[in-house]
Parts: structure tokens; sequence; C-alpha cells
């Protein structure tokens, strides 16, 4: 009786110590996903993707406030307004504290991140129904939005290659998901940010479907790519791009210019908005941006008058006419391209096919001089906005041919992101005009942005951008 | 009237010294008034021991009620001079029981006194278990439940406010079941949660947030609980007291043992009734309509501002919000028990209607404790606490919903009724009387919380327990505003269940080998989960007021569900070893793996060691004639606290260390719905942990007359959980991450001192002090102010300062009105005056912890009087009073402070406030240290005067007791501040302490009972 006792007490005992076990513990929430359960199965993982293009939605990321800040730093817009760090970035006196600046670095590399996660979890999702061509078409997709965000960044941060060449300091290239361990990465070069690019755009080309409404499609990498070999002026990878978008049948010219938010045959790739579903954060909007009062728009960025000049040298072009709206309170011009500042619903254009033309042309010119097919590439653009046909005998040197194209890029694609670019990419002064003419030229130093100063402090690996 | 001059303050603190002196002179007269009568008859005699016949040295003999005594020498012998036959002679000796002999005509008096188990057995509640008293190297805090009976105390943090050394409870507000701050030993936390833990019957209580904050804090999760079951509290201190919490013990342990019957005791029965009147304790004084038309007025004109048509007529707000409070309690008890059975049986109800109008509180508790031994090796027993409470609720503090913020800031010419009796809509700061009237804000509350066991003797010496507890809360709390409380009207309703369970099966072996050696083992292990749900629905637009449920509301606003859990999984052993019953060593080790930890540091381990020195038993002090026991311990250990994420948003509270991913509207893009990171994946997530070094020293003396128990104490807290910024490439701002350092030292004091121990009149006192100095000794240098030194942001007026206590107010310092120039002055942050500061001149002037805490209690009965005293005090502290920057700011359109009208008018005046037309009037109430005051009081917490009816007991076949009593709370108060000195509006936040916005000041209440007893 007595050593069953102790034998019973001996088990017990033992058994008390080895109760603790790890199941027990590892409770998973009930309205979150674990970084696990994200990528459970194909549901989750496509949940996973669907919120990267949110975060890319985001007012910082693509939600227009980037994409003002170009427009700022060059000639098509005045700055209105009240925000001080948009200010200073307008007057090329920013400060490298510049709040604006950090949320938009903050923002953009979480879209980066996220899209990590799924660049690195969705092939091991174990999911039977999930095939391969799925997997690779999800992390191809994650790729795209790496390399828009990637390439957007690299433009605002970093010196065009055309100006400091490729060694020159770009962004951190970060391509793992965050698992606890901070790692505090050093900028890489101008040209290892390109090929990352490259290559992430590279992938989708095959891997991405002909057609996917408001997500990455083929042409719309290959457009990327084309962009990209623009900017870095490898004009021939450039013009074989565009062709290729233009010839591949999915993309047309729309007719007029009301295709604007419609998901017409013209976008190549827009990122969807709703009223309920946008980058508006109560500060802005591309609609709150770009549109005046009247319209419920913050009216922050009317028409320069180098811009209203460039549309006046040829009366009648359309995309002047039926793409503005007059605000009779401040006397000032806006664009109409975004026509609801109230919800802020408009899709954003990232990429629209009128681009692929401007590019070929201008790429062809570059590589041939004048030359009939960028005449006829303009021409269709210029038939469109009601103006008359170019003839090749009307330019007197390639040069000139050359800035008449800019000029054609130029008004069909202000307000969409692209002037500051194709301004320091051609090695041109960001403005002509005014007080800070003299150091907007290519290379100087507030032509770029500064890395955040709170990122500065907290990774010792990152170096400043000269003048900060 | 408030005048801020320095001199008024030192008068006015003296004057209320005065008053306190008076005070103390009346106890200290009483106590020399002793008389002291001289008819001597002397007695001799032989004291032995009644086991061994041996004579026993060192033996107390006493006449009772007396200091005239002795002790016996070596021989056992002692000699004594009484007054007269009737004395009382007392012989009492350690592990004896006393003895009383009248003396009569004897003029030998031998005695044999035997050994008292008892005696030696008193003993202490612990965690998992008791241990004697007398071998105890813990530092526990005891509050019995006799200390508070008769007294309308009505949560269980009440009744350790100035009664437990180094526990200091910061009342909220006057708000019932408002939050308590309970600090044992120093806050010890920044980022995660600061309360003790509190466990009933061993079961570890849930004390989340179950109510909605109102303005303020949300409401005590405690209220529940019902003082009059408890028949003891420990408070646990130390490290070697703690450790066996492992990860929950770094904020101190407070185990509360309810009621119990006794074997073989005759049932009794007990009815306690009682009734009781309130009002607050202090009021603004606020301008009249007149008062304020004619301030206005003039000061617009002197600021060059166009005047104001203001409307006729007044009314007072405050007045109409204020009202006399009821208090009302019954309870019903019955207990006793069989040679195999005890029981505890007990009903308790209470109403409360405060002195602010809308604010009512009804709880209903029952308890059955049970107790039975089924064989003479098997015991079972079961606790069963319910409750059900109903708190009609209002809005506080930071509110214009509430009804003293509301009355203090409403225009005074505003009218509260249209002329046809209908409500008024005030507009931004709400029409209270209407809300009061027409508007719902309940807060329904039930609890269950219980245990069952059973313990079986495996062998003599070795007991298997096995014990399964929940604790179960569920709160539902509705809200319902009419048309023109919130135009469409509004609703809302949530319900909140805590469904916690737990077992804990310890095994334990308890033997003293020889007569050199002890030996006492538990090895224990315990699994405890609690799963909390929210649901919510809210909702605007009512076609009516008379539809009351939000399922009415025509735009739902909010549909919310969600669901947390967390798991504990535990082991852990104490061993008590003790040589010649005079040497004591225990050790104590706890391995606690809890859901919230980061898997990388899923288990942590905790542990102590103490030891102990009984030197009253050394040969050296054995025959002292002034110390009956001495005790020398000393521990050393560790405790965590695993309050991780518990300020954090509640869809991740209880996941702190996952990365996580959410859903909702954020993560949706173009129709389809999908999911964004939310938290970084913080794998290395670890508790808080604690160091604790104590030593001390438990005395007792003069016959037991004078008891001492006083400790050192040093804790470090490390690891302590702080929101540290991320590089943005990591795609998250910030991590909660294990960094930054404090430490708690101080001395806790407790002295028990039976100052008249007489026949028919006795006087008892004891008082408790607890001295603290808090330092934040390391934070993360991402936060800097221009000094240098490294900080956490908290409120606009106070932060987590490295080299400061925590909760450091950090202000503009306010000079006062210059005489000659009639402005406002402040000072630069290098001292200079200023008329114009900026926040560059803000700088520390003081934190929101106290440097003392304590309690002073006396016990004076005579024959069935008793007088139960209570005085309880902080000092050292600072408090900031936030509304008082609206009844200050002449400019705007709120009521304002009488104050305000001592306003500069002449050189040489000293005012209150600036000269109307200078620039520094409109600035005058900017934040400063103007509306920093200290916070140092002593209150005359609770009063009780009883009566026991000795004669009814011996004409009455029917009462076996009978009792009235008269008790008042808050009676009187000296402090520096002319308003509530008691200001923590802020709650348990650990980054808000010692401030307050207009928050409800603690009620002054008189209440008259009886009690019986059949």
């Amino acid at each position: 009786m007595k050593y069953s006792h102790i034998l019973f007490t001996g088990l017990l005992s033992g058994g008390l110590l080895l109760s603790g076990c790890d199941e027990e513990l590892e409770l998973q929430p009930q309205q979150t996903l674990s970084a696990d359960a994200a990528f459970a199965d194909e549901l989750t993982a496509q949940g996973s993707l669907i919120g990267v293009y949110s975060l890319a939605q985001d007012l910082e990321v693509y939600g227009s406030m980037p994409q003002v800040i170009a427009d700022y730093q060059s000639d098509n817009v005045d700055f209105i307004g009240s925000f001080p760090t948009l200010q200073d970035i307008n007057d090329y006196a920013t400060l490298s504290d510049n709040g604006s600046l950090s949320t938009l670095w903050r923002d953009n590399y979480e879209t980066i991140l996220a899209a990590n996660a799924v660049i690195a979890s969705v092939p091991d999702v174990d999911d039977p129904g999930f095939t391969a061509e799925e997997k690779a078409q999800f992390v191809a997709e994650a790729k795209f939005l790496r390399a828009l965000i990637y390439f957007q960044m690299v433009n605002l941060f970093a010196n065009p290659i055309n100006v400091e060449g490729a060694g020159a300091l770009g962004i951190p290239i970060v391509n793992d998901p965050f698992t606890g361990e901070v790692e505090l990465p050093a900028r890489a070069t101008v040209g290892e940010v390109h090929t990352q690019i490259q290559q992430d755009l590279q992938e989708g080309v095959t891997a991405l479907p002909e057609s996917n409404l408001g997500r990455a499609t083929s042409g719309a990498a290959q457009a990327l790519l084309s962009r990209l070999h623009l900017y870095r002026g490898e004009y021939q990878q450039a013009a074989d791009l565009a062709r290729a978008v233009i010839d591949g049948g999915v993309y047309e010219l729309a007719s007029n210019y009301a295709f604007f938010s419609q998901n017409t045959s013209e976008e190549v790739f827009s990122l969807q908005n709703s009223a309920t579903d946008n980058g508006r954060t109560g500060s802005g909007g591309w609609a709150s941006y770009y549109s005046p009062a009247e319209s419920g728009g913050r009216g922050d960025a009317p028409f320069a008058q180098g811009l209203i000049d460039a549309y006046a040298e040829e009366p009648g072009d359309l995309r002047f006419s039926t793409l503005i709206e007059y605000s009779p309170d401040s006397s000032l011009i806006f664009t109409d391209k975004f026509s609801d500042a109230v919800t802020n619903s408009d899709n954003v254009p990232v990429i629209r096919v009128t681009e692929m033309y401007l590019s070929l042309a201008e790429a062809l010119a570059e590589l041939n001089g004048i030359n009939q097919e960028s005449v006829d590439l303009v021409n269709v653009l210029r038939t469109r906005a009601g103006l008359t046909e170019w003839t090749v005998g009307q330019f007197g040197n390639q040069e000139e041919f050359i800035d008449a194209i800019l000029v054609e890029r130029r008004k069909e694609l202000a307000f969409e992101g692209h002037r500051r670019m194709d301004l320091l990419r051609k090695g041109k002064a960001l403005r002509s005009s005014g007080p800070t003419a003299d150091i907007s030229n290519p290379g100087d130093p507030k032509t770029i942005m500064p890395i955040p100063q709170r990122e500065i402090d907290l990774n010792s690996n990152l170096v400043q951008n000269d003048g900060y | 009237m408030k005048n801020s001059s320095t001199n008024y303050l030192v008068e006015q603190w003296a004057y209320q010294l005065d008053r306190a002196g008076r005070w103390l002179l009346l106890f200290v007269f009483l106590g020399a008034t002793l008389p002291v009568l001289a008819q001597d008859r002397s007695i001799s005699g032989t004291v032995t021991s009644e086991e061994s016949g041996e004579a026993l040295p060192g033996v107390n003999v006493i006449e009772k009620g007396t200091t005239i005594g002795t002790v016996t020498n070596i021989e056992g012998e002692y000699r004594l001079s009484v007054p007269n036959a009737e004395s009382v002679i007392e012989f009492s000796f350690i592990g004896f029981a006393s003895q009383e002999v009248t003396v009569g005509n004897q003029g030998t008096i031998n005695i044999e006194l035997a050994s008292d188990i008892q005696a030696l057995q008193e003993v202490v509640v612990v965690g998992y278990g008791t241990q004697s008293e007398r071998f105890n190297t813990q530092q526990v805090a005891k509050v019995s439940g006799a200390d508070f009976e008769n007294q309308p105390v009505v949560n269980v943090q009440e009744v350790l406010q100035g009664r437990a050394a180094g526990v200091q409870v910061a009342n909220t507000s006057g708000v019932l079941g408002a939050q308590s701050a309970v600090r044992i030993r120093g806050a010890s936390s920044i980022g995660a949660g600061n309360q003790p833990l509190y466990v009933v019957d061993g079961v570890p209580l849930n004390d989340g947030q179950y109510s909605n904050t109102f303005g303020a804090e949300s409401l005590n999760p405690l209220q529940n609980l019902n003082p009059n079951e408890i028949e003891s509290i420990s408070v646990l201190k130390d490290a070697s007291a703690v450790a066996i919490y492992g990860s929950r013990g770094a904020n101190g342990v407070i185990l509360i043992t309810t009621k119990q019957g006794s074997f073989g005791e005759q049932t009794n029965i007990n009815v306690d009734v009682y009734t009781g009147w309130s009002e607050p304790t202090n009021y603004f004084d606020m301008m009249n309509a007149d008062q304020y038309r004619q301030f206005r007025t003039d000061y617009r004109a002197a600021q060059g501002q166009d005047p104001i048509d203001f409307p006729d007529g007044g009314f007072d707000w405050a007045n109409a919000v204020l009202q006399t409070g009821r208090v009302n309690q019954a309870t019903v008890s019955a207990s006793g028990g069989s040679e195999k059975t005890t029981f505890y049986l007990g009903a308790t109800y209470y109403n409360e209607e405060a002195f602010t109008i809308g604010n009512e509180i009804d709880r209903l508790n029952g308890r059955l404790n049970l107790k039975h031994e089924a064989t003479d090796k098997l015991r079972v027993g079961a606790n069963l606490g319910l409750s059900a409470l109903d708190n009609d609720r209002i809005n506080s503090d930071n509110s214009t919903f509430a009804p003293l913020t509301s009355a203090y800031l409403q225009t005074p010419y505003i009218q509260p009724f249209n002329d046809d009796g209908t409500f008024t809509n005030t507009g931004f700061v709400a029409n209270v009387l209407a809300i009061e009237a027409l508007s719902k804000r309940e807060l329904i509350s039930r609890r269950t919380t219980g245990n069952m066991y059973a313990e079986y003797d495996l062998l003599p010496d070795l007991t298997l327990k096995t014990d399964f507890g929940t604790d179960m809360i569920q709160t539902e709390e509705t809200i319902r505003d009419p048309d023109i409380v919130e135009p469409g009207g509004y609703g809302y309703k949530r319900i909140i269940q805590d469904n916690k369970w737990l077992n804990t099966t310890t095994l334990d072996y308890d033997r003293q080998l020889n007569e050199q050696h002890y030996i006492g083992v538990s090895l224990g292990a315990s699994y405890e989960t609690s799963t909390i749900n929210r649901i919510a629905v809210e909702g605007s637009g009512f076609v009516s007021d008379l539809l009351p449920n939000v399922a009415n509301a025509a735009t739902p606003t909010t549909t919310s569900a969600d669901e947390g859990q967390w798991a504990l999984s535990s082991q852990f052993a104490r061993l008590n070893y003790r040589f010649q019953d005079r040497y004591l060593l225990e050790g104590a080790v706890r391995r606690d793996g809890s859901s919230r930890f980061g898997s990388e540091n899923r288990y942590g381990v905790f542990w102590a060691v103490s030891g102990g020195w009984i030197l009253s038993d050394e040969a050296f002090l054995q025959n002292s004639t002034v110390i009956d026991n001495l005790k020398l311990s000393v521990s050393y250990g560790t405790s965590g606290n695993d309050r991780i994420g518990e300020l954090n948003p509640f869809n991740v509270r209880y996941y702190p260390s996952l990365g996580l991913y959410e859903g909702g509207p954020l993560g949706d893009y173009g129709g389809t719905p999908g999911i964004i990171p939310s938290q970084p994946a913080n794998p290395n997530l670890q508790w808080e942990e604690t160091t604790q070094l104590d030593i001390s020293v438990n005395a007792s003396m003069f016959d037991s007359r004078l008891g001492i128990e006083a400790s050192y104490y040093i804790k470090q807290t490390d690891n302590l959980l702080l929101e540290v910024p991320l590089p943005f490439t990591t795609g998250f701002q910030t991590i909660n991450q294990n960094t930054g350092e404090l430490e708690n030292r101080g001395v806790d004091l407790l002295i028990n001192g039976e100052i008249v121990r007489g026949q028919n009149f006795n006087w008892s006192a004891s008082l408790n002090l607890g001295y603290l100095q808090n330092e934040v000794t390391s934070l993360p240098d991402d936060n800097q102010d221009p000094q240098g030194r490294n900080f956490v942001p908290g409120t606009a007026s106070q932060r987590v300062i490295q080299g400061e206590p925590i909760n450091t107010f950090y202000l503009i310092r306010y000079n006062g009105i210059n005489p000659q120039t009639g402005n406002a002055e402040w000072l630069t942050a290098d001292g200079e005056v200023t008329t114009s500061p900026s926040a560059a001149d803000r700088v520390i002037v003081g934190s929101a912890i106290p440097n003392w805490t304590g309690g002073l209690n006396n016990t004076l009965s005579y024959k069935g009087l008793t007088l139960d005293v209570l005085f309880n005090f902080v000092a050292g502290n600072k408090i900031f009073r936030g509304g008082q920057r609206f009844t200050d700011n002449p400019a705007s359109s709120f009521n304002k402070s009488t104050a305000l009208l001592n306003y500069w008018q002449n050189p040489g005046d000293d005012a209150y406030f600036p000269a109307l037309d200078r620039e520094t009037a409109p600035a005058f109430a900017q934040r400063s240290t103007a509306q920093l005051e200290d916070g140092d009081f002593i209150r005359l917490r609770r009063a009780t005067l009883a009566y026991n009816f000795p004669t009814l007991l011996q004409n009455s076949n029917v009462f076996r007791s009978a009792r009235v009593y008269v008790s008042g709370q808050n009676l009187l108060t000296f402090a520096r501040t002319d308003l509530e000195p008691e200001l923590n509006g802020g709650g348990t936040d650990p980054l808000n302490q010692g401030e307050g916005f207009f928050t409800p000041p603690l009620a002054r209440t008189i209440t008259v009972g009886v009690s019986l007893g059949f």
C-alpha cells in the first residue's frame, strides 16, 4: 500500500513537471492573421497580394503625394497651399527632417516589404488547388509592384543615371520580409537598383497574364521596362519594348480625353480607386491636390504659367481645352484629369499607352534622328488633340526634333507624375525661370530629396545626399 | 478663494498642521492619563512547563490592564507587587498558552504553562499555501477582515488604502466604481501594466478593461468583489513572496482569502444593515451669471474687443448636478460546521446613489464556501462567489457629457429648460440635466469566481491537492442618447465576456525530521487560460426616443466582434528548511510559459532565496525582558511582469509577439478583400524582470505590546517594455522591445502598539509607513530633451525622464503676477522672468509619485464602545489640475473660476489674475506650474464608533450579539491644496498619474448601521 502510494506520487510529480507544452501556448489571434496564416492557402495568399496593391494606393505611394512633389519640383504647376513641408520642396529649401518625405519613405517601404512577404512566402504555400502558374503570377505581380516602388523611390532620392552614372548612391534594396531581426541596409547604387527593377519586371513579362483589370499584366511590365530603359538612355531596348506594347493588340489609343478612370484600352496599368477605397488619408489625393476649391479640392497645384504658355503656342489643343477646370474664385487654371475631389475615387493612371507612343517616338529619334515613324507616332496623338500633323521637313535637326517630342510628352502626360524625370533624364533644368531656376539643374543638390533624418539616425549605414 | 502666494500656502499648511496637531495632542493626552494607583500586595512563585516540569525562565508576568510586570528568572521564579486582591496576573511566554489568575488572598502562585500549538501555528497566507508567521521569511503585509468590519468599504482596493506599508492606493475619482491605481513598492513598469496580481482563494482574477472610458478611465475591473466576504488579505511584497508567482509577481500579489466556517461550530447568523449619506469633499468656486457677464464685458473692453450683448438670467449648474448621495447595504451571513463539514453562506445587497446626479450602483453578492472531510485522508471543498452589478454611469473628466465637467464649464446664463419646460440643447457643452433625465449609460456586470479542490494525504506528511478554478466575467454596456442630446438619437451596446479557467496541482511535504531539522517541500504545476470576447453595435438615427434598442437605429455605425486569448503554463517549487527553529531558509522557483511571450523567449524562470534568523531564541536574548521576539530576514530573487501588450489596441493585445496581418477597409483593393501587415513579428519579446533585495526586521516587545516590522528593499527592473522606432526599411514604424531599466528603493515600516491594555479600556494603534524613491535608470535614446536626457513622452504635462522618477512633471514655471506691472510672469528654462514663455522653457518640476505613503489606525475601546480611526497620508508628490486651464481662461465662453475676479488693478496688488488689458491675460491659463500643486495630504479616511450591547446578550435567547455603529469616510482633510488632493484621472495608466480634469472629488460619507448576531 505504502509503496503504491510512493509510486503514484512519483508518477504524479513527474507528470506535473512535464505538463507544460508549447502547443497550448501558441495561440492564434481571431481578428488578425499571423504572418504564417497570411499564407496558409491560395485565398489568404491572394489577400496578402491584394494588400500590396492596397498599400500602393496610399496617399504617399501612388495616391498622388510623390507625384505632386515631383510636379512641385518642376515647371508644370505652381505651389499654392499651406503645407510647409511641401512648400520647402517647392522652394528647394527642404531639410532632411521634412515630415512629408519621412512619411513617403515609410509608406513606400511598407509596400515593398509587403511585396517581399508575398514573393518569399507564396512559393511555399501548401494548397493543392494553388497551381504553380498561379503562384508564379502572384509572385510576378508582387515583383511588378516592388519594381514600380523602387523605380519611384530611386527617381526621387537619387540622381538620375545620366547625371552621376550607375555608381551614384541609390536607395536601400530590401528584398526579404521582416521577421524580427532588424537589418541596417546601406544604399545600393543607382545601377544596382535599376538592375533589381529590371529583374523584377523581366519575370513579369512572361509570368503575368495579358490582361487583368487593375492588376499587373505582361504589357504593364513591358511598358515599365521601356520607361526604365528610356530613363537609362538605352533607346533600342526602350523602343523595342514600347513597340511590343503598342503592337501587342491589347491596348489602343482612346479616341478622346474622356478615358481617365474609365478603364479603357488606353490604360496599361491604373490603380483602381473608389469612393470607399482610395489613398486619401484626410490630407489629399490626386483630385484633392489638382482640383480647385470649387470642386471640393484643395486647389494646391494649379497650372504654372509656363504650361499654359506651352499649350497656347498651338491654339486649339484639346488636351488643354477639354481637360481644364477654371477656378473663378482664384482665377487659376486646374487640370480636370482627376474629377472627383469629394471622394477621391479617380483611378491612378500609372501607365497608359500614349506614353509608349511618345517613348517610341523619342527613342527612335535618339537612335535615327529625324524619322518618319516618330513623326507618324506623334501625329496620331496630335490629331487626337485637334492639332495639325507634323511633317519630317519641319524640323531642322535631331535636337530640335527630340525637343518637340518632349514638348508633346509634357502636354500629353502633365499631372501624371512624369515631368520631373523627363527633364532630369534629358539633362534639362527643372525650371527655366524664377528665383530657383539657377539651382534646378540636374545634379544640383536639392533637385533630389534628402534621405529622411530619422532613417539616418536609426541606420548608421545610410549616407545622406549632398547638400542635406 | 485661492491665493497663489507662497506665504499664504505656508500659512495654510501651518494652520492645517495646527488642526492636525490638536488631534494628535488629544491622543497623546489620552495615552498619558493612565491611572497608576498604589495599594501594593506582594506575590511570588515559580513558573514551570506542564509537559517537562522544567522551570521556564523569561516568562512575562504582568498585572493585566497595566504596565506593571516582570519576567521569571533562570529558575523560573518571579516576584511582583500588585495593587489589590482583584488584580489579575497574566503569565505569557512564546510557545505557551497564556494563563490568567486572579490574585485573591494568595501570596504564592505557582503556574504550569501548557505549550501552545496554536501560538506556533498562527499562520500567514502566502503563495500556494500558508506558513507559520513565526518562521516565515517572506515580507507579507496582512489586512484582516476584522480591520474594516462595520466600515462602508465597497471595493477591495479601498480596504488596502492606508493599511499596508508600501502599498499606495491612488483613488481615481468620486465616480461610483472608479478605478484605483494600486502600487506595491512603487511603479515598476512604463510600457506595460503596473497593477498587482489579485488572487481570490487561489484563483488569479481577470482585470482587463471591461467598460468604456466615458471621458475618464474605464471602471474598476474588480468592482464586483465584495469586501464583506474577505477573511484576510495578504500583500506579497518581496522577492521571496512573489517569486512563486513568476512572471506575474513583479507588481506584487494580493492574496484574498474569503470567509470560512469552523469545524464543530454552532451556526452563527449575522445580519448587518447600514444606511448613509454623502456629499462631495470639495467644489470648484465658479462665477455666477452676473459675475460672468461683468468679468467678460470688462475683459473684452480691456482687450479692445467688441462688446457682446450677453443674455439675462442665470442658472447654477453646479448646484443642479449635485445632490446628497445615499448609500445602503444589507448583509446576511451564516457560518458554522459539523465535525466533518464547514460552511459559510453570505449575501450582500449594496446600493449607492452618488452625490453627482445620474450615478448609481446596485450590487448583489452571494458566496458559498464549503469544506468537507470525506475520509481522514481526503478533503474536498469549494468556494463560490457570485455577483451581479448594475452601474448607472456618468461621464466624467474630459467629456462635455460629464455632469461636473459641464456644470463647471457651462456658460452660467445658459438655461437648461425652455419656457415650456422641455430641455434645451446647449450645444458643445451638453445639457447634462437632459442627459441625466433622458439618456442611458448603464453597465451591467456579472461575475462568477470560484474553485473546487480535493486534497489527499498520500502519506501522513505528503499531501496532494488539485484545484480547479474559474473566473467568469460578463459585462453589458448600453448607451442611448435621445434626440435632444445627440440629434437623431444614438445607441450603443457592447457585451464583453472574459472567461478564465485554471488547474493547479500541488504536492506538499512537510516534516519535522527531528528536534533539529524541519523540512517543507512544495511542488506544483498550473495551467491557466482566459478567453475574452467583445461584441459591439452602435448606430444613430432613431425615429423616436421611445425606441431604446440600438437595433432600431437607421444607420449602424459599428458592428464589431473580436476575441482574444492568452494562456500560461507553469511549474513551481518551494523548499523550506529550518534548523533548531531558529535558522530559516527558503527557496522558491517558478517556470512560466506564456502565450504572450515571443517564440524565442517562451519560458521564463524566476527564483528567490531567503533566510531568517530568530535572534530572540538565542541565549543572549532569551532572557530579555524587553524583546519577546526578534527575527532578521533577508531575501533576494526575481519575478516578472507579463502584462506586455496590455496597452496595445485590443485586436493585438494578447498577441504582442506575433507578426500580424489585418484585413478590413485598409487592405482591400479593386473590390477584392485583402490583408496588410499590421504588426511586426517580435520573437524576442519577453516579460519585464524585477530583481529585488529585501532586508527586514520583525520585532515584538514588551509582552507583545509593541510590534515593529521594518524592511529595506531595492527593486531593480530591467527589460522594461518600451516602444522603439524601427528603420522604415523594415516595413514598420515601431516595435515593442525589452529595453530600459528602473529602480524602486525604499523602506516599509509597521509599528503596532497596544498603548493601553486594560479590563475596560483598551487602546491600540498601528502606524504603517512607506518611503519610496523611484528612478528611471535607462531609456532608449531615440527621444532626447534639450538637456540631452532620454525620455518617453507621456501626457502634455508629464513624461518619463531618465534619471528621474516615472511620471515627472515637465512644465513651464509660473512665477505669479508682478505686483508692479500687473503682468503674469513665468520663468525661462534658465530661471529668468519672462512674459512670453515657450515650450523650450519647460523644466522638471516634480513627480506624481509620492515619497511617503502610509496610514495611522487607532482603536480605542471602553467596555462595549469601540472607536476606530484611520488616517492615511501621502507626501512628496505633485498633482496637476488640467481643468484649471479652462476655468482660468478669460477669453473662452466657458464659465470661469471666481479666482479671476481678483485681477490686478493697482500697483502693489497681490492679485491672482493679471490686469485685464495686459498681453499676458489671454495667455494666463497656458499649461504651466500655475496648475500644479503639492499633492501632500493627511485624510481622516475612516472613523467608526460602535457600541456592543452586552446586556441584550444576557437577557435574550435570540441575540448572540448586537451592535450599533456610526461611521464616517473622508471626514477631515489636511492638504496643501484647497481642492481635492487625491487626483488621478489617469487611473492605472503608467504614463498618466496625478492629473485630473474636473475629476469628481471623493465623497464624504456618514453611515449608521446595526449588526446583529443570532
